[in-house]
């Protein structure tokens, strides 16, 4: 994510609406594994949803309430959308915005892999919307990352050869 | 000699640079009192070092 989608400059003038935070997640119980990476290491290529247990973003309101979540990485052209829905989805009252996604989560059948999206990355929106149809502004602070990917625990690893 | 130099130094610079040029508050309660929405990037590892 750091070295492909946070690079692109219309992801990063989208990103000037918001106030950008982060937070390592190693320790938290589902957290998986990975290789280790110098801040300037040429990115390895990685498909929608790769490494859903090592990163999330979720999109708050100004509140600390969770509007929109993304699991997995997320490439520069797909984060264009998210963020564009996430604009919208801050706004909305939590009635409005689980049926939002509850309304994205149906279109996205998770069943059906299409040649721009496999499998991984249709399963991965799939599931964000879901989750976020029965939480929608959900504090951030009863966030449980389990309750969305599961309580598995993964290596993921790319490198560039 | 000169532009291979040249080229090495931007290429290692520009590296670096990526992650940092955006601006991240330090924490979350920082970033809520900018009023602004919130973008909460959860990884593993270090944003701006070595992951």
């Amino acid at each position: 994510m750091r070295t492909v989608t946070f690079r692109d400059g219309q992801v990063k003038a989208a990103l000037r609406d918001f106030a950008l935070a982060w937070t390592n997640i190693a320790g938290d119980k589902t957290c998986g594994e990975s290789f280790r990476h110098e801040p300037g290491e040429a990115a390895g290529e990685l498909l929608r949803g790769n490494g859903e247990h090592n990163m999330q973003v979720l999109l708050l309101t100004p509140r600390g309430e969770i509007a929109h979540i993304l699991a997995g990485y997320c490439g520069p052209k797909d984060m264009l959308d998210e963020l564009a829905l996430a604009k919208r989805a801050v706004a909305m009252t939590s009635e409005r915005l689980a049926a939002l996604h509850a309304e994205k989560a149906r279109e996205l059948d998770p069943g059906a892999p299409t040649a721009d999206m496999g499998w991984c990355g249709r399963h991965w929106r799939h599931r964000a919307h879901e989750y976020m149809s029965t939480h929608a502004l959900q504090p951030v602070a009863d966030y449980r990352a389990e309750d969305l990917v599961g309580r598995g625990r993964s290596f993921f690893g790319a490198k560039r050869q | 000699m000169r532009s291979i130099l040249t080229v090495a130094v931007t290429l290692a610079l520009g590296g670096v640079a990526r992650a940092q040029d955006l601006s991240w508050h330090d924490s979350l309660e920082s970033a809520k009192k900018s009023g602004k929405p919130i973008f909460l990037f959860r990884m593993l590892g270090d944003l701006k070092g070595k992951t």
